[in-house]
């Protein structure tokens, strides 16, 4: 029983079973509001422009985008690593919390996994279609038997082992994300009223029944896949940040990456996270379910976070001093204070300074505060990225081959359409499955009447007949001892 | 069809041919046979019926060597020299050029003549009716219109499939209704209403399926017959054409040619020792030949209309437009010389039996795998090679006889794509 | 070798019919149906287009672009009647020249692809980048294909008839017939062209070079009454001090030069003295950059800056000195000139680039008080490659203004574009009653007249050059004609009524000469005939200097102008050619444009940055918005503009490239055309313009990447500041600071390496255009350009430093330029505003280190690749496969060398860029034997992997081992400087296994273990000065020098 007279509930406004059951489904089962709609229809724009710039890119060439014969990555691997960084979040609370039993994360892990899923499909478009030739780049990139006299890939090469890191993720992720929506699935196709819903839900339900046999298994994958997924939080960024440690470029060539990639990643995570909620639980109400309780831990992750890669970014200069490394001193030199100084100390303000005002209660719990603040991280792990890159790139070396980048239109045109692409999937989310686990948040309602039997030992019961039933606890029980 | 029986004419002159390469190929090989088999043969004959050139027995006797070897090397020359002999036989000759043979070394040359007046010709009677020959006919012929397995066939029975599919869901409704009538006829007949082999057991045993399994496997089902049909259009897009067997403007005959007259490959391909291309003949290559082989007997009095061609194309100086069988993209740098002469791999290696082909198809797949494989297998002859003379000593001292292309870098992308 | 080096001289060799011809004839006469073969490319034949077109027969799939094109039935065409030498897929070379430079020329298929120079010429196989990209004119789609009159199309017989009457009618008249050529130096043209003067009596022959030497010319009538230009020898001086003559960039002969003067730089060879060069001059120019001292000055203070040095020399040899008109320089400069120059009489060369005949006479003066000539000039086996003077033409102008002139042929001359005054010559034309041009194209001059015969380009004609008295050079066909041309030797001949072609009267003119020890087919087969050379003589001069000195103008004191001729634009005639035009300058690293020069002091007077623009004003010449770009070295209150831009006509590639034309700010007077010009206004204007550059950062930052060292630190210690670096390359994994994660290559067989000598690479880029010749290296224009993406394979890095008169002898002594160097950039900061750095920009050391795939042994490209498309050859070879690249670009990302290139685009059919290689006749000059790169792949320099296997195939075939030199890299074989060496590194006997054991080698970045095939020469600076005085005198010079700059 996850209540104490100390802590606070997690779930506010004394909810029954009942409430829980028909206040997550509501969105679902109603007609979409204005807001929905208004939302909606920008997001599904954006994904257009996305569609189209990526058909120039891809028909006409790359030679569209602002990059050149010095700097070869820019916006593109930027923004991947961006939405990358952003889906460790989701794996971090549904995997990690999961283990460590913090029944907070309840609330928010099944939109945190949708966030995780969607923002992975962001970041796949931009290996992609970074490729010159993307109609082949895939296919060759996968260690497949060929009739080449075989060829094979490169197995030093740390973009071959993004592809499997990358994938690896995204399927895991899927699962995860998925099984643990079964239950609720189950529930939305008991209520469904429509043939096609019900068709439609009756398919993802996988013949749901709510029996013991259904929840012991879903009880033993969720804590499966939990372990699996747990390594690939560390594992994933890891490797992304591969691609730029195990390089040559001053700026890139540094042993600190992967721990510094990982806590950015969960920093940005966290901001996404926190970014979508805000709103979703203003939109539809769920403030009794996302409470400022949640937020607030949110928060205090952030924080800590934010301030990990603070010490990594000072590391970083300590280092290239240290190394005695001329090339290297003049990258962090020319960072600080080369042609993209703006970038740099944006990144700074953001992500070091900026978090550091969740010091404060009040900032930890307003929400309009807490939203803006989101933003404001997302900015800086964005230009973390773009510093990391580009200012890097752009003078290493030769100083003959110096140059500047400067983006194109149809490079901004990817990356806000790839808010496009992540919004309408978030959008659907939320129009067509539960955005909080209504399974799970069941098991942690704060109980009227003491209660022998902790509802969370049996949570399925609740879901099996939670629309006909208010306290289904004992009946059930009961049941099962005839 | 023009092809039809056009090779018969040429059956009696081929006599001439047969009788001397028969014959000769009869010897036990020496260097002046090969050296009169390369570049003599297709022109003279050593006794026997004339071909192009005067018959050769005696020659020697007949003619000076030094003067041989100018005349042989270059007759062009000697004629315009004015020498009094070379005009004679020029005119003698009906004003036939010899083509100039500067590349053969006088040593060479005088193998050639040894051989010459050593060799002793038996004479072979050859069947006019070959079969062989008169196989070709028909071969030409049916590969010149396609035959049965055409496209258009293969649509028609599918679309009979489909009709007959039709069919069948058709009667299998009315067979159905009539089942109902009846039923409805009469409702106690128990054979009647007896549940159908769909409702009783497929429809139950389908709602039972979990949902999302048997979508999962529809949609398998379906990727995989989709993806196996990509993959054969692919193949085909990436130019993987083995067998490909076009006709061609003229009706050349390898079997006849390289086969039954045994002409030597680089008598017509002449650059594949030396240059990147194995290139096509020139017309007037050709004509060294068929400027007198015409096959006249075979059609009655006329010219054979195939030979005709490449006389038109002669006089009329319009060239052929053969169609190239062997392609390679672009990006596959292959180099005649370096696998005919250097590495001594048989034509027949890549081309296959061309000298038994009436109609030259494309032999291998000329796939990568397919190169690479034989780099794999086959190795350096660092032995022969001056080239090779470091490596050669570096694989003694290792106690090795030979090394293998793959070994020698023969597997680099940059040995071919640049 | 064999096979590569064997000139043909066409078909005669084969004995097959009396006439060559016939035989000529023959070799292009057989009909191939291309109708059909382009039809798919909707390609419209004219007659004489199929006759070239069908040449190139077999290599159709050859030419057919983009890797893994499908064509569903590909055609072989073989000749009817091959030409004995003509074998698909093998080269043929043929002997020709190029512009007097003897060239070879390879052909496969019969198309002309590629120039490389005749090692037996006297360029010593060096071709400069006009002589490369020449072979480009060829294929050139806009081309005048048929002779014109009044602009329509019309045919050889009506235009001939027409013009041969009314030539008649003029003379029959008396009226004056001018026939207006550049310098003329073909003895059977010269023949022609007298058998016209003898059928039209009034006609006279006028020399026009557009930039001409008549200053020099003149000089030498009026001190030694020889009006030529003398042959110069700068492999025989010790001591050289050119007066802004940019001998290495395109003075008279610069390839020649270029050769002769890396001769005495070298230091691979045991020498231990290099040539010391001083350079006075108002530009930087690429002579400059090479110079060891070199001292800017305005262009009016040349004479003076001459005169002070004769009176240094004058002293030396108790001369009377020129009393007035002296100018001194700082830095003690002249008298360490003059030192140096009299303590080497006999060995020393004072060259001038004025068009001043009195300032001429004066440079004659100095060399002979130094005994020059007869050892460093030779007045007797002149040169003869430019005969025009300035005050010729300037008569014939007057002529033609006035109307005395009635009938005018212009034959390869543009005079409407670079006269300085066109008006004069437009309205001149339209006067005239009979107004011909001979061009290739229709240029601006072209455009004015009548007639428009065009010209054979000269791969398609025969001739003859007599470049110096008593050497000729021969040009021969290599091809038929592409269009329905006709050679100006065959046009003037036809006119003059005689029909023999071009071969016979060449030939029969030779074999009426009976020239000694000469014939006909050597002669044509290696395209040289010289003739027994007579011995130089010394001369001496009557003149009085300072009669001379007293007509120099004296200097002026406002900004002054000068309309300079830029390496490779020269005078504007190539402007169409787009390998040209993407060139980037030796010096700025501009493409496609010219620019207004300045130094940094006018720049911050002005106002002024990088991008920003003037508006000029020289004489009656205004220029508005002309992009500024500030000049390092360049001599205060100076304006330079280059020469050759501007055109109005003459092509897609000229027009387009645009620029300005400052043919008008030059001025005739006193017998001269005066390239530079004073009482120049110029202000900042309110548009700005981005140049296109292909380098944009300028300093080094003080970064180990150009290692120089001074002549004496060398001569203590040969490896002088390159010493650990030297010990890396003796044995790279001595010791364990150098594990290796990767296993080593084991280099069976072969280990190729480069050396590239810093000292004598001049910068020029010829081997630029020579690569992109040889490997199909696409024309990206100036948008991509200023993107920042241009394609070429190898680059030349250009790097200032502060020269090191300026106070930090550590510096100097370590051969180490500033380390706070300011950037010079677009957008980029600049370190030096403030007052006391003012004057470093005038002063600068410039260094070239061209720049290309270092074939790493540890390559960090090939690592990071996913699919392996980028590889290690068991030769040493950095191999990158297009057909397996997908196009990460990490290969690029991770190259320390950034040599690598991605295609942005399908340039070969992207009408975007309609260079050359996206219309069927620009295809024709694509090499068979490298693929053409298509979108989404990376590329990079191969070291012309085709001819290494071009070559290990020869070897084999001819069963023998490959012989050290065999093969030959396309950018090495155009160095005239020789300044790169290719080799096996397996061989110890090999010229590049020798210069990897000099203690020069270094390899670049070695630090990061990337273990380059290619080793740079640390650069030797012969600039410890006086070389025989001391540290004091230099402290003191450099004292005196900073002084000077103080007011």
């Amino acid at each position: 029983m996850y209540e104490s007279p100390i802590r606070e509930p997690l779930v506010t406004g004394g909810k029954t079973n009942a409430d829980v059951t028909r206040d997550i489904t509501r969105p679902l089962e109603n007609k979409p509001t204005k807001a929905w709609w208004i939302g909606f229809i920008i997001s599904a724009f954006c994904l257009c422009l996305l569609l189209w710039n990526l058909w120039t890119s891809s028909t006409v060439g790359l030679g569209l985008w602002g990059i050149n014969k010095t700097v070869g990555w820019a916006w593109d691997i930027t923004n991947f690593v961006f939405w990358v960084g952003i889906g460790h979040a989701g794996t971090l609370i549904s995997a990690i919390l999961l283990l460590f039993r913090q029944k907070w994360r309840m609330s928010i892990n099944s939109s945190a996994e949708a966030m995780t899923i969607f923002a992975v499909l962001c970041a796949a478009i931009f290996p992609l279609f970074h490729m010159g030739r993307v109609w082949i780049g895939p296919y060759w990139a996968l260690p497949l038997p060929n009739a080449f006299g075989s060829l094979w890939v490169n197995f030093n090469s740390p973009l071959l082992w993004d592809v499997f890191a990358i994938s690896t993720y995204f399927s895991v992720s899927l699962l995860f994300w998925y099984i643990g929506l079964i239950p609720d699935i189950a529930t939305v196709r008991d209520r469904a009223t429509t043939k096609v819903r019900k068709f439609i839900y009756h398919f993802f339900a996988m013949g749901w029944d709510g029996s013991v046999r259904t929840w012991a298994r879903y009880e033993v994958v969720s804590l499966i896949l939990a372990g699996v997924s747990t390594p690939l939080v560390l594992s994933v960024h890891t490797i992304v940040s591969m691609d730029f440690a195990t390089s040559v470029v001053p700026g890139w060539h540094t042993t600190i990456f992967p721990p510094y990639f990982v806590a950015g990643a969960i920093f940005s995570g966290f901001g996404m996270v926190l970014t979508l909620l805000v709103v979703a639980r203003k939109v539809m109400n769920y403030e009794n379910y996302i409470t400022s309780g949640h937020l607030e831990a949110m928060c205090k992750i952030v924080m800590l976070t934010g301030s990990m890669v603070g010490l990594a970014y000072i590391t970083e200069f300590f280092i290239a001093w240290y190394s005695g490394v001329q090339y290297e001193q003049y990258a962090f030199l020319n960072r600080m204070s080369g042609e993209y100084w703006w970038a740099y100390w944006s990144m700074m303000t953001c992500n070091l300074i900026a978090p550091q005002v969740f010091w404060i209660k009040w900032a930890r719990t307003t929400p309009w505060f807490i939203f803006v603040m989101s933003i404001i991280v997302n900015i800086g792990m964005w230009f973390e990225r773009f510093v990391i890159i580009v200012t890097s790139l752009h003078r290493d070396y030769l100083t003959s081959s110096w140059v500047m980048y400067y983006p194109t239109w149809t490079e901004v045109g990817i990356f806000v359409g790839s808010f496009g692409l992540f919004f309408t999937l978030f959008f659907l989310f939320c129009r067509f499955l539960p955005v909080i686990n209504i399974a799970e948040i069941k098991s942690i309602l704060p109980h009227k009447h003491d209660d022998h039997h902790a509802p969370s030992e049996h949570p399925h019961e609740h879901i099996a007949y939670s629309n006909e039933n208010p306290a289904p606890g004992h009946t059930n029980f009961n049941n099962d001892n005839h | 069809m023009v092809k039809s029986n056009f090779l018969k004419p040429l059956i009696i002159p081929a006599f001439v041919g047969l009788l001397s390469f028969s014959s000769v190929c009869a010897q036990d090989t020496g260097a002046g046979e090969k050296l009169f088999t390369e570049n003599c043969a297709s022109c003279h004959v050593i006794e026997g019926t004339k071909s192009i050139g005067p018959n050769l027995r005696g020659v020697t006797k007949k003619h000076k060597e030094e003067w041989l070897l100018k005349w042989i090397k270059n007759s062009q020359a000697l004629i315009s020299s004015g020498d009094a002999t070379a005009v004679k036989l020029y005119e003698d000759n009906n004003k036939t050029v010899m083509s100039n043979f500067e590349s053969l070394s006088d040593g060479e040359i005088k193998s050639i003549l040894t051989y010459v007046e050593t060799a002793q010709v038996s004479t072979v009677k050859v069947n006019p009716e070959n079969p062989e020959i008169v196989n070709t006919n028909e071969l030409t012929t049916a590969a010149g219109n396609s035959g049965f397995y055409s496209n258009t066939t293969l649509l028609v029975l599918l679309a009979l499939v489909v009709v007959l599919i039709l069919i069948g869901i058709l009667l299998g409704r009315v067979k159905g209704m009539m089942r109902q009538m009846l039923a409805a006829r009469f409702p106690d007949n128990i054979e009647l209403n007896k549940p159908s082999w769909y409702e009783g057991k497929f429809l139950p045993w389908f709602k039972n399926l979990n949902p999302t399994i048997a979508t999962l496997v529809a949609v398998l089902l379906v990727a995989v017959v989709a993806g196996g049909a990509y993959f054969k259009y692919a193949n085909t897009e990436i130019g993987v054409q083995q067998g490909y067997a076009p006709t061609q403007p003229i009706a050349f005959d390898h079997k006849l040619h390289a086969g039954d007259y045994k002409i030597d490959c680089q008598y017509c391909h002449s650059t594949a020792s030396f240059s990147k291309q194995a290139s096509v003949p020139a017309v007037n290559t050709c004509m060294n030949c068929h400027k007198h082989i015409d096959a006249k007997d075979k059609y009655n009095g006329e010219v054979s209309p195939e030979i005709q061609k490449i006389r038109t194309a002669y006089e009329k100086n319009v060239p052929i437009k053969w169609i190239r069988i062997h392609n390679l993209p672009d990006l596959a740098y292959f180099n005649h010389a370096q696998h005919v002469t250097v590495g001594k791999v048989e034509c027949q290696a890549c081309h296959g039996p061309v000298e038994t082909m009436h109609k030259v198809e494309q032999f291998a797949s000329l796939q990568m795998g397919w190169c690479v494989n034989c780099h794999r297998q086959s190795d350096v002859d660092v032995a022969n090679n001056g080239y090779y003379e470091e490596l050669h000593k570096k694989l003694q001292g290792m106690g090795r006889k030979a090394i293998s292309v793959e070994k020698n870098g023969g597997l680099e992308c940059g040995k071919c794509h640049y | 070798m064999e096979n590569k080096t064997k000139y043909w001289k066409g078909l005669e060799e084969l004995n097959r019919e009396p006439g060559f011809v016939q035989a000529n004839k023959n070799e292009f006469a057989e009909g191939l149906p291309l109708d059909e073969v382009f039809s798919e490319n909707n390609m419209s034949l004219s007659s004489n287009r199929r006759d070239f077109l069908k040449f190139f027969g077999f290599s159709v799939s050859a030419v057919a672009l983009a890797a893994c094109n499908k064509a569903p039935v590909k055609n072989v065409i073989p000749y009817v009647v091959k030409p004995e030498e003509v074998n698909p897929g093998i080269p043929n070379w043929y002997a020709s020249t190029y512009e007097g430079l003897p060239v070879l020329v390879k052909t496969r298929e019969g198309r002309p692809i590629k120039i490389e120079g005749n090692t037996k010429g006297y360029a010593g196989g060096g071709v400069d980048a006009s002589g490369q990209a020449s072979v480009l004119g060829l294929y050139d789609s806009e081309r005048l294909d048929v002779p014109t009159k009044g602009g329509q199309p019309s045919n050889w017989k009506t235009v001939d008839g027409e013009i041969a009457g009314k030539l008649a009618s003029i003379a029959a008249a008396g009226g004056a017939i001018r026939l207006v050529t550049g310098t003329v130096n073909s003895p059977s043209m010269l023949a022609a062209i007298s058998e016209f003067t003898a059928k039209y009596p009034t006609t006279q022959h006028v020399t026009y070079d557009a930039i001409s030497y008549s200053g020099i010319i003149e000089a030498n009538k009026m001190c030694f009454n020889k009006p030529v230009v003398p042959q110069y020898k700068f492999d025989q001086a010790k001591v050289i001090v050119s007066f802004g003559a940019d001998f290495l960039g395109n003075w008279i002969s610069s390839t020649e030069f270029t050769y002769q003067w890396a001769k005495n730089r070298r230091l691979l060879n045991g020498e231990k003295e290099i040539s010391k060069h001083y350079q006075f001059e108002s530009l930087l120019s690429i002579t400059g950059s090479k110079a060891d001292i070199r001292m800017p000055h305005k262009p009016s203070q040349q004479g003076g800056v001459v005169i002070a040095l004769y009176n240094q020399i004058a002293k030396l040899a108790q001369r009377d000195a020129i009393s007035s008109g002296a100018v001194e320089l700082g830095g003690n400069s002249i008298a360490n000139a003059a030192k140096d120059l009299w303590a080497n009489r006999g060995k020393s060369l004072v060259v001038c680039g004025s068009n001043d005949p009195n300032v001429q006479c004066i440079v004659n003066g100095i060399n002979e008080l130094l005994g020059s000539y007869g050892t460093t000039i030779d007045l007797d086996n002149y040169s003869k490659q430019y005969a025009g003077t300035d005050a010729a033409f300037e008569t014939f102008v007057n002529e033609l203004t006035s109307g005395t002139a009635k009938g005018v042929i212009f034959c390869g001359v543009n005079p409407a574009y670079t006269y300085h005054d066109t008006a004069k010559i437009e309205n001149g034309i339209k006067k005239l009653e009979l107004s011909v041009a001979i061009a290739c194209g229709v240029d601006e001059t072209a455009k004015l007249c009548t007639y428009v015969c065009p010209d054979n380009h000269y791969l398609e004609s025969w001739g003859d050059n007599e470049v110096k008295a008593g050497y000729y050079t021969f040009t021969q066909p290599t091809i038929d004609r592409v269009f329905d041309t006709r050679q100006s030797l065959e046009s003037i001949l036809v006119w003059a009524g005689n029909s023999t072609t071009a071969y016979d009267y060449i030939k029969n003119n030779w074999q009426a000469k009976q020239a000694a020890g000469f014939s006909w087919n050597e002669s044509i087969q290696n395209g040289i005939y010289a003739a027994p050379a007579q011995s130089a003589q010394a001369y001496l001069t009557t003149v009085s200097m300072s009669q001379m000195a007293a007509n120099i103008a004296k200097p002026a004191s406002d900004i002054e102008f000068i309309a300079y001729e830029s390496a490779h634009m020269r005078d504007g005639r190539d402007a169409n050619n787009p390998w040209l035009q993407e060139l980037p300058d030796a010096i700025s690293k501009v493409t496609w444009d010219n620019y207004a020069s300045i130094s940094k002091f006018n720049a911050d007077k002005l106002d002024v940055k990088e991008g920003d623009t003037v508006n000029i004003s020289v004489g009656n010449l205004k220029l508005e918005n002309v992009p500024v770009l500030i000049q390092p070295g360049q001599a205060r209150d100076t304006v330079a503009i280059a020469l050759g831009y501007g055109h109005k006509t003459g092509g897609k590639v000229a027009t387009e490239a645009g620029g300005f034309n400052v043919f008008p700010a030059r001025s005739y007077k006193n017998n001269f055309i005066n390239n530079t010009a004073a009482g120049v206004k110029i202000e900042k204007s309110a548009k700005s313009y981005e140049l296109a550059r292909t380098q944009t950062h300028h300093s080094i930052e003080g970064r180990d990447l150009v290692k120089e060292a001074s002549l004496s630190a060398w001569q203590k210690d040969p490896s002088a500041n390159n010493h650990d670096h030297h010990q890396l390359i003796k044995n790279p994994k001595k010791n364990d600071q150098f594990y290796t994660l990767w296993e080593e290559h084991d280099n069976r067989g072969h280990k190729w390496g480069m050396a590239i000598d810093l000292n004598t690479c001049t910068g020029c880029g010829s081997c630029i255009v020579s690569c992109s010749a040889e490997n199909n290296v696409p024309v990206v224009g100036r948008d991509e350009v200023r993107r920042r993406r241009e394609m070429h394979w190898i680059r030349i890095d250009r790097y200032y430093r502060f020269m090191p008169q300026t106070p930090n002898p550590d510096d100097q002594q370590a051969g180490r330029g500033f380390t706070k160097a300011g950037d010079l950039g677009i957008g980029e900061t600049d370190g030096y505003t403030d007052e006391e750095h003012k004057d470093w920009f005038d002063h600068v050391s410039v260094s070239h280190q061209p720049m290309l795939c270092q074939h790493c042994g540890h390559a960090p490209c090939e690592t990071v690749c996913p699919v392996l498309a980028t590889t290690h050859s068991n030769e040493g070879l950095n191999q990158m496969t297009y057909n397996r690249c997908i196009g990460t670009k990490y290969c690029a990302n991770n190259c320390p060398y950034k040599v690598r290139r991605f295609n942005w685009f399908r340039y070969n059919d992207n009408d975007k860029f309609d260079y050359y290689m996206n219309n069927d006749l620009g295809k024709m000059v694509l090499n068979p034997d490298v693929t053409v790169r298509t979108r989404g792949v990376m590329e990079k320099c191969s070291f012309c992997i085709q001819r290494i296997q071009y070559g290990k195939l020869q070897a084999k075939l001819q069963n023998r081992k490959v012989m050290d030199g065999e093969i030959k890299m396309a950018c090495q074989q155009s160095c005239a400087s020789g300044a790169i060496v290719f080799g096996d590194l397996k061989d110890p006997n090999s010229e590049i296994s020798r210069l990897y054991r000099n203690q020069r080698a270094y390899h670049l970045l070695d630090e990061l273990n990337t273990q380059p095939a290619i080793v740079y020469m640390t650069e030797i600076r012969n600039n410890d000065y006086p070389s025989a005085s001391s540290q004091q005198d230099h402290a003191k010079a450099g004292h005196e020098e900073s002084e000077n700059h103080k007011h």
